[in-house]
């Protein structure tokens, strides 16, 4: 029969409120006074650990008084005992690193026992003996450390609390079925002491020791400086820069901190806890609300073994955000932690805040047109980008032929590949991807099938290549957009695709969104014969170019790019960077300013000539 | 059309078992992945539990206690295990005032039937499998008359990636899409099939 007091009971179950313990507890006490152990760890570990220990008894001996300073009737004591004196029913407890218990073997799986002896003639039998062995195998990296759990180390302190926590009679809480932090859960966790409920689970067999009720034990939660501020109408006032230092000190805790971004808004904002030991989850809210969701995170961009969050945004808008902190899963609690918030507030521009928004290509892909490829550039910082690669909804558009599910993929300057995305509903942000969607004003795709990637990207040149998933021939239309604020610093200043034009393959179709105020000067090419140069074969002969605007007016066009303002269009070429057309070529160049709005680039042969062909869009500075 | 294609199925899965089962330990067992549990498994049966039978093992220098669990084999998944009788033991008991408690050892139950992942016949302190993650309960209780596959708290077992999670089945860090989650759990049948499917793969790999 197991005897055993789940949770405490009832009655404090009720005064410890949201609190409650949830620790398992056998009825099988040991009586008053030492708890005495026989470290046979082999004295002295091969090197200093990690902590700063030097030996495993110092290991053992320091586990112990982790529950020594919690309970009051019984107390764990200990001395370094020679190795392999140990012995199974001897009355004598005994800790020790062996590749068997007693002869039993562990079982791959198994990193430590805990063998506990009850004798006598009435229940419940006192316990009267409990061994703890560790297995030795070699592939069991021991050590002893603090702080988030180390996947290559195995840390024989946490360990050893939690096994001289079965020793005084506790067991797991969460095989009984409950969620509660705590050391004596059956997994190991980045908590690397004894907790509330494993100190009232212990309290509750051997009394109060000298350390005394941990908080939620009993009367109100204290917790931090900032509390109350579990609701939104309870935020903190956080002040761009300056950290404060918070705690989860119950379970469920959630706390809320708020800033103001005024003017033009802010950029580059970084919002992050930090701390030495804790699992949280943050999230964003506004502006001026605090049931708007913008972002949250756990941990993704943090190295292995820190837990706490970081949201970076490269802009937000003015106004007042709400950021909410919790422990990730709600189960634990945090006894330290920072949180910071940083920006840079926007300066009003100076002159023209006119910049590209947005550039696309609509093409064939695939078969004798090989796989289409989109180049684009960003400048000046780092930014968001929005990349679509639209097959399927583009016969809402009254486009045929189009392919059926598009597969992006983008590769960086040194053709590394840093994004893919097959079908854009099965990305990891697809919401965002949605919400970014709209507030750009890009079309809402109708088939989940889409391509699209949002990404953050730095000041470089970047290619996309769009293909269609079973590699069928169709057109495709591949759009990037700027996804950050308009008074973000980083820019589209670029956007280029070479591919069949004429014939079969039809008009290269360009566009383009130029977005502020004031006007901004583009150098446009569609380049045919110069690529010979380069290599390339069968290039469309003689390309032209026309400029449409929104209205489907010709606003501007080329024939044959040095007939005339060859100089103008020489420099311009110098200042983008782009690659210099030979003299006398008929390939075509414009050199144009234009307002805000959105319009197309037409690049066809003259003559109705078919061939390859290279159409490029610089930002002209 | 959406598909599930075999690239990203596999790769669900993959980072669905690896995160499940790198990121738990259990402090005295790491609990296994599924396909662990079946790799490290000499014998996978089916039986029917028809006594506990604790005892004190006079072949020891010291006193002892040791449970023998014995079984009806009902089927054999792997390991030849003929249908019939089997025993199995674990260390730790209660008898003649005695009591030697082994933390966090399956509990065997007469009457019920289980499904077992046990080791190579030989002496270990437990012959399942990861303890109490290679022991599974029969339930034929529901209303719709399927067997179902039970995890030792009780719940279903709703798909193989939570061989991996705690046994309480709680809130994990990090939970990843499965495709073959059960909300009602597992049946036998599938867990039978998974099970071949895995020994299959396992075979394949060797």
């Amino acid at each position: 029969m197991s005897w055993r007091r789940l949770g405490g009971a009832c009655v404090l179950s009720l005064i410890w409120g949201s609190a409650a313990p949830a620790f398992v507890a056998d009825d099988n006490e040991w009586p008053n006074g030492n708890i005495n152990y026989q470290i046979r760890l082999g004295g002295s570990a091969s090197g200093p650990l990690i902590d700063g220990a030097n030996s495993w008894t110092t290991v053992a001996l320091d586990a112990m008084a982790e529950w020594n300073r919690h309970i009051n009737d019984v107390q764990f004591t200990g001395q370094e005992a020679s190795v392999g004196g140990e012995g199974q029913t001897n009355l004598v407890n005994d800790l020790f690193f062996s590749s068997t218990i007693y002869g039993d073997a562990f079982g791959s799986q198994t990193l430590a026992v805990t063998l506990s002896l009850f004798q006598g003639f009435s229940q419940p039998l006192p316990r009267v003996e409990s061994d703890i062995v560790f297995n030795n195998k070699s592939e069991l990296n021991w050590n002893s450390y603090r702080g988030a759990r180390r996947f290559d180390v195995d840390d024989l302190r946490r360990v050893l609390i939690h096994e001289l926590g079965h020793a005084l009679g506790l067991d797991h809480p969460d095989d009984a079925g409950q969620s509660v932090s705590a050391i004596m859960n059956a997994l190991v966790s980045d908590i690397d002491t004894v907790v509330t409920d494993d100190i009232l689970g212990g309290q509750s067999m051997y009394g109060v020791g000298v350390a005394g009720v941990p908080d939620g034990g009993g009367g109100t939660p204290s917790g931090d400086d900032f509390e109350d501020d579990d609701v939104p109408a309870d935020a903190t006032t956080i002040t761009n820069g300056v950290s404060q230092t918070h705690s989860i000190h119950e379970i469920g805790d959630k706390d809320w901190v708020k800033f103001t971004v005024g003017g033009l808004g802010a950029e580059d904002v970084v919002i992050e806890t930090t701390g030495v030991t804790g699992d949280t989850e943050i999230f964003l809210f506004g502006p001026d609300s605090s049931d708007t969701f913008i972002d949250s995170d756990d941990d993704t961009d943090r190295p292995n073994g820190n837990f706490f969050s970081r949201i970076n945004r490269s802009s937000l808008g003015a106004g007042t955000y709400f950021v909410r902190i919790e422990e990730f899963s709600n189960n634990a609690t945090i006894g330290s932690y920072d949180i910071t918030v940083s920006w840079t507030e926007i300066s009003p521009p100076s002159t023209s805040t006119a910049k590209l928004a947005n550039l696309s290509v609509r093409a064939k892909t695939g078969g004798q047109f090989g796989t289409l490829i989109l180049g684009f550039a960003t400048s000046d910082a780092s930014k968001d980008v929005l990349v679509r690669g639209i097959g399927p909804s583009l016969v809402d558009f009254g486009v045929t032929g189009a392919i059926g599910d598009p597969v992006a993929r983008m590769f960086n300057s040194s053709q590394v590949e840093i994004a893919s995305n097959d079908d854009w509903v099965d990305a990891s942000n697809s919401n965002e991807i949605a919400t970014r969607g709209a507030t750009l004003g890009a079309f809402a795709p109708t088939s989940g099938l889409e391509a699209i990637l949002l990404q953050n990207v730095s000041p470089a040149p970047y290619t996309v290549l769009v293909s269609d998933f079973q590699d069928r021939t169709g057109e495709v239309l591949i759009e990037a957009y700027d996804a950050d604020s308009m008074f973000a610093t980083g820019r589209l200043v670029n956007l280029s695709t070479r591919t069949e034009v004429g014939g079969a393959a039809g008009t290269l179709i360009a566009g383009f969104v130029i977005s502020g105020t004031g006007e901004m000067t583009l150098l446009i090419r569609g380049v045919g014969p110069t690529l010979a140069a380069f290599g390339v074969s069968g290039v469309l002969s003689d390309p032209f170019i026309r400029v449409l605007n929104a209205s489907q007016q010709e606003v501007g066009g080329n024939d044959d790019w040095n007939s005339s303002g060859a100089a103008a269009k020489r420099s311009a070429t110098a200042t983008v960077g782009a690659f210099a057309l030979q003299e006398g070529s008929l390939d075509s160049a414009l050199l144009i300013t234009l307002a805000p709005g959105a319009y197309t680039v037409l690049v066809e042969g003259f003559g109705g000539a078919a061939g390859n062909a290279l159409v490029e869009i610089y930002e002209v500075p | 059309m959406r598909i599930l294609r075999p690239f990203s199925f596999c790769f669900r899965l993959l980072v669905g078992w690896g995160v499940l089962t790198s990121a738990t330990w259990a402090t005295t067992i790491r609990p296994p992945s599924f396909e662990e549990l079946v790799d490290l498994s000499g014998r996978i049966v089916r039986a029917e539990v028809v006594e506990v039978r604790p005892f004190e093992d006079s072949h020891e220098e010291d006193r002892i206690v040791r449970t023998e669990i014995i079984l009806n084999v009902l089927e054999s998944f792997d390991g030849n295990v003929p249908v019939g009788e089997l025993r199995i033991r674990h260390l730790g008991g209660e008898v003649n005032g005695l009591r030697l408690e082994v933390g966090a050892m399956p509990k065997f139950e007469s009457g019920k039937e289980v499904v077992l992942f046990l080791h190579s016949e030989g002496r270990f302190i437990c012959p399942t499998v990861g303890w109490g993650h290679g022991k599974y309960r029969v339930d034929r209780t529901a209303s719709d008359g399927v067997a179902r596959i039970i995890r030792s708290n009780g719940l279903p077992l709703q798909s193989i990636a939570q061989v991996a999670e705690p046994i309480h089945g709680g809130p994990m860090k990090a939970q990843s899409f499965d495709p073959l989650s059960q909300p009602d759990g597992l049946s036998l049948a599938q867990f039978r099939q998974l099970v071949s499917n895995q020994i299959q793969a396992g075979r394949q790999d060797r």
